[in-house]
């Protein structure tokens, strides 16, 4: 997820120059640290404002990590454990499947209600879902029109119409029915896409600074690109709610400082900064000093996030497979992971899958040095005819990025590789990329699982045929369009036991590996830090953000 | 004077028109995709077109040009599916961004820069023209060459550089000053005034070396007429000959700059004084829209501070002719 999010928070992240800091293990204090303290004001501090806030139009992390403050969805993650547990957040337990996964049913809790009292009923759930269909509702993910039968002609509730697919046969009870089986769609529900928003209290457009809440806190005002605060709902029972507490009065949340003057604020913990966090990671150019001061330690966060930054080989113009694997061998990671701040931006990756992401099989097909191996690079090459090749690079266009480039292009000048590279505006980066029209031999990419699973990387990242259907946001930018891959993907599909799914995910990411389509670079870890009177903080390990949940502040 | 004005104004107008059909043009010649930020990832084209169609952008140039145009003087309703926004006169349309009112947006930016701006300009203009002054009656002595120099020493500096050391200094090393921001004045004048003492400093730093020298050698230009030489003859003090004789005569090409920059401050061009300091003024709302291809607030932003200028013009015109008794106006 988190689109225009991934490319700020890379850049963030990595314009530290020194190498060298290790991330310091940063542990939060969970709440197994005392009882939480009740009453004050959090202070969370942004750089930039939240995408959105309506549950059906956020996709970054930022904004879904604020949104469970408000918003509850069908299911939800417990993360006060050593690994996060899917638990009934809205509804009683993880779903009901049927009819081989096609066919899920959730029963709501009882006693969840608005912040004016009135109960959220499942026609609600069915509304707020049936709004991700509306044009005006957008930037959301994509699951709901992909998933619910019906959802290709749907326009969204607006029209008067609504979606046959998607059943309450009572006030507390929830059924889809989906075009194909999903054997973790209960993983899905967990966005807050799958929440509930009351139709009489739905604004349109302007949802998002009007969001109706049925979590612990609510909206008392919303400037955007100013101030939001959170005050408590009084409506809201912990006794419903397995995921959250209600511990401080308010969440003050400031919008538009810069990231560095954020950064020393928090670490200078003086007046209100002692009770305030970022949700942002730390920037680049702060990383090296914070994550290595020992006196920060036990308020830094590291976050690592289910996610790969890698580089994508074009098959379709690198046709030789000998000359991407000698490319896989050539790359020198070390110089690649220096330009993105060093060894506190994360560990050096071997495979697609990241350790976190369910399915996630550890295996190395190239050069265990993550310096490279050039002597069978070179061997590789020469079986290859010895070609003098010339490709595009496409990076961003940001310092750290320009930086990478120069590290690939010397380590496959090694090769005999010259690289061209071409900067494209940060900004507009992944909009350019993604448009089938615009291809080039080598992509930078960075990508973070919409939930911990690898249904939500491999199949989106490798399978052909999407190319096709959706040519202006096309994610394989390896343009494989293997039919062995394909098949696969098709067969893992239809899998109802998720074990077994992800065994046949490691494989397929090792399947992919072995044709050497895309690079593999790091695993990415994002930190931020807190005031030294927040406590309860948690990481998410889904959302890599710190969520706050069961945050207090100490007086 | 009044035909005047109203001439001015209505090439102020005119002006404005211009402007606005200039800013359009270029947006359309840009090739990012407001509508493809809008749809996310997984954008299938059909859901592209819709989008495209609910923000009006399938629509030919001179249609949206026409409905902005209409908007500004009737107001406009916005959304065919959802609940219908309405945006009241003058409509400078809705954000893609922020699906907020644009011209609400900016009244909320526009106290920031109000402050930031007239602040400073009180302060360079006062001590500009001092400075500029004693350099020109001290002319080729110590005092001359010191405030002339200082002066391009301000100049010569970045605003960020100075900004930033500024901030290093009295917030973090000498903990003088608080974190600098803009605090309401209605909310805490304490804050407020102390919020913005770095940020006036910067620009005022910056700006001084403009009127020291242009009030110098504007100055000079008139101590060298004859009806100065007249009025030390006659006896009269060497303030009032300065001061009602020199500066007066003297002020109309700093009243002429000064205006300008008032005009622009105001109207947000302060944008790297904004970013150093954490300002969320007009400035900052620009650059943020050109990333985010958000067109109706790049047309907003460009209005608002296009019209600021230009009234600063007009109104530099009108105060010519009050102050200096050899212009008359047409």
């Amino acid at each position: 997820m988190t689109r225009r999010r991934r490319s700020i928070a890379l850049a963030a992240t990595a314009v530290a120059i020194a190498l060298g800091a290790t991330a310091c293990g940063g542990s939060s204090s969970t709440t197994g640290s005392g009882s939480p303290t009740k009453g004050g004001t959090l202070t969370v501090l942004d750089h930039a404002d939240f995408d959105h806030l309506d549950p059906q139009r956020v996709y970054t992390t930022e904004g879904s990590s604020m949104d469970q403050e408000l918003v509850r969805t069908l299911t939800g993650w417990d993360e006060t454990g050593s690994r996060p547990r899917l638990v009934g957040d809205l509804a009683t337990d993880t779903g009901t499947p049927s009819k081989g996964d096609t066919v899920w049913t959730f029963h709501l809790r009882k006693g969840v209600t608005w912040q004016d009292g009135t109960a959220v009923t499942a026609q609600d759930v069915k509304y707020g879902v049936e709004r991700t269909f509306s044009p005006d509702i957008n930037g959301g993910p994509p699951y709901a029109s992909q998933w619910l039968v019906g959802g290709s002609s749907y326009k969204g509730p607006y029209s008067g119409k609504e979606l046959a697919s998607v059943q309450t046969p009572d006030a507390s009870t929830i059924v889809f029915h989906l075009d194909q089986p999903v054997a973790d769609f209960n993983q899905t529900t967990a966005m807050p896409g799958w929440s509930a928003v009351p139709k009489a209290h739905d604004t349109g457009s302007t949802y998002d600074t009007h969001v109706w809440s049925d979590g612990p806190y609510m909206i008392k005002s919303y400037t955007k690109n100013k101030e939001l605060v959170l005050v408590r709902n009084t409506a809201w029972k912990q006794s419903t709610d397995p995921i959250r507490q209600q511990n401080v009065d308010e969440i003050d949340v400031k919008l538009g400082q810069d990231q560095s003057a954020i950064d020393q604020q928090i670490k200078s913990d003086a007046g209100t900064a002692q009770t305030s966090i970022m949700q942002w990671p730390i920037a680049g150019s702060d990383l090296t000093t914070i994550s290595g001061d020992p006196s920060l330690k036990s308020r830094l966060y590291d976050i690592p996030a289910p996610g790969i930054n890698y580089l994508a080989i074009n098959t379709t113009r690198v046709k030789d497979l000998k000359v991407r694997q000698a490319i896989e061998d050539a790359i020198d990671k070390t110089t690649v992971r220096g330009a993105f701040g060093g060894s506190a931006y994360g560990d050096y990756a071997s495979t697609m899958l990241s350790p976190g992401i369910g399915g996630q099989r550890k295996f190395n097909l190239y050069s265990t040095d993550p310096a490279g191996d050039l002597t069978k690079a070179r061997a590789l090459m020469k079986q290859a005819g010895n070609p003098r090749l010339t490709m595009s690079l496409a990076v961003e266009n940001t310092t750290t990025e320009e930086h990478f480039a120069d590290a690939v292009k010397t380590s496959l000048g090694r090769i005999g590789i010259t690289v061209n590279i071409t900067p494209i505006d940060a900004a507009n980066y992944f909009s350019t990329v993604d448009n089938v029209k615009n291809q080039y031999d080598l992509t930078w990419v960075d990508w973070i699982a919409d939930w911990p699973n690898a249904s939500t990387v491999l199949p989106v990242l490798f399978d052909g045929r999407q190319i096709a259907k959706l040519p202006q946001s096309n994610q394989d930018l390896s343009y494989l369009d293997d039919p062995a891959v394909n098949a696969q993907i098709d067969k893992i599909a239809k899998m109802t036991d998720v074990k077994q799914a992800d065994a046949a995910y490691g494989a397929l990411d090792e399947q992919i590996m072995k044709d050497a389509a895309v690079v593999p670079l790091m695993y990415m870890k994002f930190s931020e830090l807190a005031g030294s009177k927040v406590g309860g903080v948690i990481p998410d390990p889904i959302l890599a953000e710190p969520s706050l949940v069961h945050a207090y502040v100490k007086s | 004077m009044l035909r005047y004005l109203i001439r001015r104004l209505l090439a102020a107008a005119a002006i404005l028109l211009v402007i606005t059909v200039i800013t359009f043009v270029i947006f359309f010649a840009l090739p990012s995709d407001p509508a493809l930020l809008a749809c996310g990832k997984t954008c299938s084209p059909s859901r592209l077109a819709e989008i495209k169609h609910s923000l009006g952008l399938d629509q030919s140039f001179l249609t949206q040009f026409w409905e902005f145009f209409k908007g500004l003087f009737a107001g406009r309703d916005f959304g065919d599916q959802s609940v219908r926004v309405h945006c009241g006169t003058p409509c400078l349309g809705i954000s893609f961004q922020t699906d907020t009112p644009v011209l609400s947006t900016l009244l909320g930016d526009f106290p920031a820069d109000l402050s930031l701006g007239l602040g400073a300009a009180v302060f360079f203009l006062i001590l500009g023209v001092g400075l500029g002054t004693l350099a020109a009656v001290r002319r080729g002595r110590a005092a001359d060459k010191a405030a002339v120099g200082l002066a391009l020493l301000g100049v010569s500096v970045q605003i960020y550089f100075v900004g930033l050391l500024l901030l290093y200094l009295f917030v973090d090393k000498w903990q003088i000053l608080p974190a600098s921001g803009y605090t309401p004045l209605t909310q805490d004048p304490g804050a407020w005034f102390q919020g913005l003492i770095l940020p006036w400093a910067t620009l005022v730093i910056v700006y001084l070396a403009l009127y020291t020298r242009l009030t110098r050698s504007s100055m000079l230009e008139v101590f060298a007429e004859d009806y100065m030489r007249t009025a030390r003859a006659k006896g009269l003090s060497a303030v009032k000959v300065v001061l009602k004789h020199g500066l007066r005569a003297a002020i109309t090409p700093i009243i002429t700059i000064f205006g300008m920059d008032v005009g622009s401050l105001i109207g947000g061009s302060a944008v790297i004084t904004e970013s150093v300091f954490g300002i969320n003024g007009i400035g900052k709302l620009a650059v943020d829209s050109v990333q985010n291809s958000d067109l109706p607030v790049i047309l907003g932003t460009t209005l608002f501070a296009a019209t600021f200028v230009v009234l600063a013009n007009v109104v530099v015109d009108v105060v010519y002719g009050l102050v200096d008794p050899r212009v008359r106006l047409a």
